[in-house]
């Protein structure tokens, strides 16, 4: 039943057309078309106008000349081709087509669509993942290589290797790596490195070539070996601008196969510069370790700790001196003290001496038998008495004894 | 194991690990001197290896048996 026009629901033709465009180029913003050129022109501009087509359809197409400057082949029509690109839609004519960014003929087209879909793969398996990837060693003692045994890459490697680092043992597994088998034969020797597990890194690559030539290491069987490898694996494929699965897969990758050699070992000229360096450092170290300790040293025998101790010592010193005066002049004292009361008792007991009132002209009287007399109770007339002088001694017969009225208190207290 | 049987790459990890441990100031006197010690007579260990050093390249060539075997070239 056809339908009768209604006010809300009616587009202009320009908001249809708005509408197809942002449809068509929402959907189709990056694709990949295989098709047939015909029709192509090459307008002085420098843009390309063509048309793609199959048995059942056509696509009108451009590629505008910043973008098909880079294209390596020449175009021409009725060749088949793999062209990737956006749908623009024009509304001025009602027209869409494809803007072709990059043209690839349709043999590499298939490979180029091949390559796409194994890293899609294998990126979403993790295979490219960062974290999978291994350190490489700072000096490997031995370099495990996969290349053809012939060609400019095993020859640029072990002439780089040698001159940097020759004190590395590289061990050659020489394998074919384009045309059939090569892939094959390249996984198997990354097995059998591993198997061996001798070589500390491996690289593993081919000199430039087309992108067929560089297929093989684009193959699954290459990518899964790398990724495999407990040996850490630098991929150097080709020249710097080519890139393959391998380059993703590997721990490393290096632009060319010198790069790879380069990037593996050290220079030794550069260690042997870094040996002088640190001797020095290791000489200038020591001796300001040596000062810091010696002027520690200093500081501490100029502290007070040792200092104080050394006062004290003088102090001591010091004491002993004055010890020794004060004994030295108290026994002095004490010896002139005795030496005094010495001569004083001398002189006592000189005055003393019996004798020595003999010889002021006094006499002592005795009796018969030798006993003094001290009175003169002791004596009557006839009594036998003795005296004695300084220089002699008398006896005689006591007579006219007279005792004294008075008591006589003319003795001293002792008689 | 004799410093003969030590790899290049232990012996310049030791002496990598020696020379930083220097740079710093927490080491003893004694420490410090025997460790300087060591790490020149290592610097003249890999200097003398690095001298004499001439490359040696080896070829893998598969064997009867299906496995691999180490040929030495030139």
């Amino acid at each position: 039943m056809a339908q009768s026009p209604e006010l809300n629901n009616t587009l202009s033709v320009s908001q249809i057309t708005g509408h197809i465009q942002h449809t068509l180029e929402k959907g189709f913003a990056s694709v990949w078309v295989k098709g047939e050129i015909s029709n192509l022109t090459r307008h002085s501009s420098g843009h390309w106008y063509f048309s793609l087509k199959d048995s059942g359809a056509q696509l009108g197409s451009v590629m505008f000349k910043r973008q098909n400057e880079s294209v390596r082949f020449e175009p021409a029509h009725g060749m088949e081709i793999t062209a990737h690109g956006r749908i623009s839609v024009y509304p001025p004519q009602g027209r869409y087509q494809l803007v072709v960014d990059q043209m690839l003929p349709a043999g590499q087209g298939d490979l180029h669509l091949a390559f796409e879909n194994l890293k899609k793969k294998l990126h979403s398996e993790g295979l490219f993942d960062p974290t999978h990837k291994q350190k490489l060693p700072a000096y490997p003692a031995k370099i495990g290589i996969v290349t053809s045994p012939t060609g400019a890459a095993i020859r640029d490697m072990i002439n780089i290797l040698s001159r940097r680092f020759p004190l590395a043992e590289l061990v050659l597994f020489p394998v074919k790596v384009q045309g059939e088998g090569a892939a094959t034969e390249i996984a198997n020797a990354i097995e059998a490195f591993n198997r061996m597990n001798e070589c500390q890194v491996l690289l593993v690559g081919r000199g430039g070539g087309s992108l067929e030539d560089l297929w093989a290491f684009n193959e699954e069987i290459v990518a899964r070996a790398i990724a495999h490898s407990i040996i850490p694996i630098v991929s150097a494929v080709g020249h710097e601008t080519d890139t393959t699965i391998s380059d993703f897969v590997a721990d490393h990758r290096a632009p060319t196969p010198s790069a790879a050699a380069e990037l593996v070992v050290p220079d030794h000229v550069e260690l042997i510069r870094w040996f002088g360096q640190v001797e020095q450092s290791l000489q200038s170290n020591m001796r300001s370790r040596i000062d810091k300790y010696g002027q520690r040293l200093d500081s501490i025998s100029r502290s007070y700790a040792l200092k104080r101790s050394e006062l004290m010592i003088e102090q001591f010193y010091q004491k002993l001196d004055h010890l020794e005066d004060t004994s030295l002049r108290s026994t002095q004292e004490k010896i002139s003290r005795l030496t005094a009361r010495l001569d004083n008792l001398s002189v006592s007991i000189e005055a003393l001496n019996p004798l020595a009132i003999l010889d002021k002209g006094y006499s002592v009287l005795s009796g018969a038998q030798g006993e003094l007399i001290r009175s003169i109770e002791q004596i009557s007339d006839g009594t036998e008495v003795h005296m004695r002088l300084r220089d002699g001694e008398i006896s005689s017969i006591a007579s006219a004894v007279k005792k004294k009225k008075n008591k006589v208190t003319l003795t001293r207290g002792s008689f | 194991m004799s410093e003969k049987d030590k790899s290049f790459e232990e012996l310049m990890e030791e002496l990598e690990t020696l020379v930083s441990k220097l740079e710093g100031d927490d080491l003893k006197l004694d420490d410090a001197i025997k460790q300087n010690e060591r790490a020149l007579q290592l610097i003249h260990l890999c200097r003398d290896r690095l001298d004499s050093a001439r490359q040696k390249i080896d070829k893998l060539v598969r064997t009867a048996d299906g496995d691999f075997e180490q040929q030495t070239m030139d």
